[in-house]
């Protein structure tokens, strides 16, 4: 076949390939804003030519294929990423919630209250008969107390509240790994003929990276065009359309029903930064909360012990100590620190005084050597007190004893908060900055550019409007045939 | 680098969320007047601040507590000042009485003076301060001194605390007494004993006798007045480390100043700074978004 319909075809064949190309930069254009979408263009490429009388003769111009400028390494970085910046994220946001708790920039602290303590100790010691001094003590000694026990309280909340966010994270993940395994399943199909499902793998990789922002993952294309997909620690959560679930249950996590908790194996992630805060970061900070409740428990007690009342009795505790163990583990010390019974309401059972009385039942104030020595304390920096460290999620902790004042520990313990929550900000910005820096990456092989699909545009249009100067030549030139008679 | 039109506008929205935190953050520090407003912002500068809010806190209590040892120590000072002129007087006339021999009237005008010497001496001794005996040591709630008995039998009791004195705490590990003991001060010159002695030597008519006491009692007006300076050394000790703290509290004043105010001349500046650039931020954005391809087709 040749001559003039041969002609028309190929015109006809143009104006359908540069149709379609315009669909394609129209598709381009409509997602110009849309997350995770991955350019397309059309492939156009010359027809197979046909012999006619030894010559090789054109037959147009076809589309190829429709491909996508995906650059697959930049996609990967990018999940990966995710999953950093939403554990900083995490860290960041709780870290700063917490840090409130210690925040020592105001008045209501734990410092003030402490300051308060011991100074409500020196005004005993200036007038140790005096009620009013003692009441006093006895209010500032009970604030102590409850800022303890609030902070305490506080810090179990926070581990309690990371149990929820867990919660509702491992639902996300679930559905999450339900959506990719049904994609894959999609995909493998649409791609049966080697065609490229452009549409659909956008669509996964948007699943891949949000799931990325809840749990870290391993993502690993297979040949036909599904993904595996496995936490961190090596749990299988998606192959081919199949996945597999996580569960809750109190402090753990079990994967597909088995009652094995698996929670070590999520890094990374909004659940990664939830579970580093409830097994590594509260736990330390309570535990040397708890370090220093009961230290001072005991050093307060020690002393008090050994002092005389009022009424000259001796043996009379300050806090009560009916739960801190012999074995000198003060775990939960900053949660049950209060006033012993003896001295509660009872202001003349402090012993200020270290010299038994003249007779029984002498009713002359005593002196205020003990309450000296109880003063003592606040700037004694031989006392030695455990600083606990807690790391792998809780699985591996260690004390170091240090020996300084109970408000150097503290301030040490302030520091340490600011510290931590100084560097989870700074690992936020710099994960922020570094995931920007990949999307441009990304989008300056994948994104569309507007002026781009203009001019793109321009040419189809313009091509379009040539090969319909061609049919209309090519019916001129039919007419003129037909006007030969 | 090929640049995709939402790349464009991406570099806007973080330029623009950048520089509006950096300004939210100064604002904040101008607004609060603080360097820092939890422990992440500065966490060494915190730290440092609590150790000197502590160190002041204690400072202040030491103050007040130098404060009650003052009071105590100037009462202390004029009430032995008083004795001990008591004991001069005393003495005084116990010297008149031993040149010879009186008339009755005069040794009974002499007597019932110097057991007003007594009574006064006493009244001294018990002497109180915001209703604390002062030289009683420990025993505050208590007279130290009781005059107990007549004629020959009289005596002086101390029924405060013989051993210790009343000791203030005024600095770390550093206490002063700011009341010594009764047993120390007053029974250890044996002034009650001299003046009950010379009055009974007195009505006795007994030369010998009252010049024995006269002897006690000069010994007793120096015991006295070494016992006045050495309230004095006390006083002298306390004004010292007084002086001591008033510095050091006002240096860490400063410090913790130094460290927690902002300076607010550098941070306006650096406010109008984060300002400037947050509104280039937004007058970018405006330029950028107007052009477009878009404009030029027909």
């Amino acid at each position: 076949m040749g001559g003039i319909n041969a002609i028309m075809n190929i015109a006809r064949g143009a104006l359908q390939a540069n149709q379609i190309a315009m669909e394609v930069v129209s598709h381009n254009i409509a997602n110009v804003n849309t997350p995770g979408y991955t350019r397309q263009s059309a492939v156009l490429e010359s027809a197979s030519p046909v012999s006619i009388n030894q010559l090789k003769i054109g037959t147009g111009v076809q589309v190829g294929s429709v491909t996508q400028a995906s650059d697959p390494y930049t996609t990967r970085a990018i999940q990966q990423n995710t999953s950093s910046l939403n554990e900083y994220q995490t860290q960041a946001s709780v870290l700063s919630q917490l840090e409130s708790l210690f925040n020592e920039t105001g008045n209501a602290t734990l410092s003030n209250a402490m300051n308060d303590f011991w100074n409500a100790w020196q005004d005993v010691a200036n007038n140790p008969g005096g009620t009013v001094e003692r009441t006093a003590l006895l209010e500032k000694a009970n604030i102590l107390a409850q800022k303890f026990n609030s902070m305490s309280n506080d810090l179990t909340q926070t581990k309690k509240d990371m149990n929820t966010n867990l919660q509702m994270g491992i639902e996300k993940v679930n559905d999450l790994t339900k959506n990719i395994a049904d994609l894959n399943d999609k995909i493998v199909a649409a791609e049966a003929d080697k065609t490229t499902a452009n549409d659909l793998r956008d669509q996964r990789n948007n699943l891949l990276q949000e799931l990325s922002s809840w749990v870290g993952n391993v993502s690993v294309e297979q040949g036909n065009g599904s993904v595996t997909v496995m936490t961190q620690g090596g749990n299988l959560l998606v192959d081919g359309n199949k996945h597999w679930d996580l569960q809750q249950s109190g402090n753990n996590i079990y994967y597909n029903n088995v009652p094995n908790d698996i929670s070590k194996n999520l890094t990374g992630g909004q659940i990664g930064g939830w579970l580093n805060i409830r097994d590594e970061v509260v736990p330390q900070y309570q535990s040397n909360l708890d370090e220093l409740a009961g230290t001072l428990i005991r050093q307060v007690n020690t002393l008090h012990s050994t002092g005389y009342t009022l009424s000259g009795q001796t043996g009379k505790k300050f806090f009560d100590n009916s739960q801190v163990p012999v074995s000198g583990d003060n775990t939960g010390a900053a949660g049950y620190i209060q006033l012993s019974a003896d001295v509660q309401n009872n202001p003349s059972n402090i012993a200020a005084g270290s010299i038994p009385p003249a007779a029984p039942g002498d009713s002359s104030p005593g002196d205020n050597e003990n309450a000296l020595k109880i003063v003592a304390l606040q700037t004694d920096n031989s006392i030695q007190i455990r600083q606990w460290t807690i790391s792998d999620r809780g699985t591996s902790t260690s004390n170091s004893l240090q020996t300084e004042t109970m408000d150097g520990y503290y301030q040490t313990l302030v520091g340490e908060i600011g510290t931590t929550t100084q560097a989870a900000n700074e690992n936020q910005s710099f994960a922020q900055s570094t995931l920007d820096n990949l999307q441009n990456v990304r989008d300056s092989v994948s994104g569309v550019n507007l002026d781009e699909e203009l001019t793109e545009l321009l040419k189809i249009q313009r091509a379009y409007e040539a090969n319909s100067k061609i049919i209309s030549i090519a019916d001129e030139m039919l007419q003129s045939l037909l006007q030969v008679q | 680098m090929r640049v995709a039109t939402p790349t464009v506008y991406r570099g806007i929205e973080q330029n623009i969320l950048r520089t509006y935190s950096d300004l939210n953050k100064i604002d904040e520090k101008v607004s609060s007047g603080k360097n820092f407003n939890r422990p992440s912002d500065d966490p060494v500068a915190m730290v440092n601040s609590l150790g000197l809010s502590n160190t002041l806190a204690r400072i202040g209590q030491y103050q007040t507590n130098m404060n009650t040892a003052k009071g105590w120590l100037d009462t202390s000072a004029t009430v032995l000042d008083q004795v001990s002129q008591v004991a001069a007087s005393a003495q005084q006339i116990a010297v008149q009485l031993s040149s010879g021999n009186q008339s009755a009237d005069v040794r009974n005008e002499a007597a019932s003076q110097i057991d007003g010497f007594l009574n006064q001496a006493i009244g001294l001794g018990n002497t109180q301060l915001n209703g604390k005996y002062i030289f009683g040591g420990y025993k505050t709630a208590t007279p130290p001194f009781a005059d107990s008995g007549s004629g020959a039998t009289e005596t002086v009791v101390y029924q405060g605390d013989p051993k210790n004195d009343f000791k203030v705490q005024i600095g770390p590990n550093e206490t002063i007494a700011a009341g010594k003991n009764g047993e120390t001060v007053f029974m250890n010159s044996n002034l009650f004993a001299s003046l009950i002695g010379l009055k009974q030597a007195i009505v006795n008519n007994d030369q010998t006798a009252i010049q024995q006491e006269s002897t006690n009692l000069q010994t007793a007006t120096d015991y006295l007045n070494a016992q006045v300076s050495d309230v004095g050394i006390r006083q002298s000790q306390l004004q010292t480390q007084g002086q001591m703290f008033t510095q050091v509290s006002a240096n860490l004043q400063n410090q913790l100043g130094d460290l927690v105010n902002v300076d607010n001349n550098q941070a306006i500046l650096e406010m109008q700074q984060k300002q400037t650039a947050y509104n280039v931020a937004l007058e970018t954005a405006a330029k950028i978004s107007k052009v477009s391809l878009l404009d030029y087709l027909t």
